[in-house]
């Protein structure tokens, strides 16, 4: 089943507590995966639920902009609209973004990168399976004249651009080709980059039988 | 279409707390209620020392019961929230 994208949500808010929530609609259909990505300055996230059900952790950094930068997925996560909770490790009084990806015909996050040195222009690669849809992410000083180009060179349009004292923006491909893809993102200042693999949900071709009567 | 969440901040109970109000998809008048949260998020930082090691309460900005709107959300679906439309 192809993969499709459904549903985005972009959430940036001062917590003033340990636990914030906002709302996401899922798609229906058959395949589903919530994508979720938090930029928390100073503070970890502990966990991410949406619905009520605990999404796993891809991917935890800490990144030069003292930021904490995590990835969470949800497989076949429930339907329509449900809350998402955003769990920190204490409280916190710094402007702090997720992101909310929904997918159908999916195979969840497949490999994740990040180029943690700030600089002008940032690039970070990523092999991908075919079909995959890339979303690239970018921290950095200021998001003016903000962009992103899946695979460098093509531009896709900044789905969220958040400030969180620094500010981070971002937005997705559609369906690449399998192969090795450079993620190039910016702003008029300098940024770092990290780029999440989504997958496509492969079904393996039926086995036919033939009986033969001789 | 993208569609701005639009939240009621108070204090209740020594919390600080975001309710959903309802919604619009017009981006000037997302900006206009954001110039409320503004002044929220400006008092936040210029605290944030104090907030973040107890001496200062975030209470100081909300006095009688005072309270703001903001968008903090941007989504591309809305059904079933049961949300109304909030216009100028």
């Amino acid at each position: 089943m192809a993969l499709i994208e459904g549903n985005f949500t972009g959430d940036v808010r001062i917590p003033a507590g340990s636990t914030y929530t906002f709302t996401h609609n899922q798609n229906t259909g058959t395949d589903r995966c919530l994508v979720v990505i938090v930029a928390s300055p100073a503070v970890s996230v502990s966990g991410v639920n949406y619905g009520g059900q605990a999404l796993t952790n891809v991917r935890n950094s800490s990144t030069a902009y003292s930021t904490f930068w995590s990835v969470w997925r949800l497989l076949n996560p429930p339907t329509g609209s449900n809350t998402v909770q955003i769990n920190l490790s204490s409280g916190s009084w710094n402007s702090t973004s997720a992101i909310c990806y929904s997918f159908t015909g999916c195979d969840g996050v497949g490999n994740t990168n990040l180029n943690n040195t700030q600089a002008s222009n940032q690039t970070t690669t990523l092999t991908i399976l075919n079909n995959s849809m890339v979303i690239g992410a970018n921290i950095g000083g200021n998001s003016t004249a903000a962009y992103v180009e899946i695979p460098d060179g093509t531009t896709r349009p900044v789905d969220w651009n958040h400030n969180i004292n620094n500010f981070t923006w971002g937005g997705i491909s559609p369906s690449l080709s399998a192969g090795t893809k450079t993620i190039q993102g910016g702003s008029t200042a300098t940024s770092i980059i990290m780029a999440v693999e989504v997958r496509e949900k492969v079904v393996a071709p039926t086995t036919r039988r033939r009986l033969i009567v001789v | 279409m993208e569609y701005y969440i639009i939240d009621k901040i108070e204090y209740l109970n020594g919390e600080v707390v975001y309710t959903q109000i309802g919604y619009t998809t017009d981006p000037l008048f997302k900006d206009q209620i954001n110039e409320m949260y503004n002044d929220f998020f400006i008092f936040v930082n210029e605290n944030k020392t104090g907030l973040e090691s107890g001496t200062a309460s975030i209470s100081e900005f909300f006095t009688n019961g005072n309270y703001i709107y903001s968008n903090n959300t941007k989504t591309t679906s809305i059904d079933d929230m049961g949300l109304m439309e909030i216009n100028l």
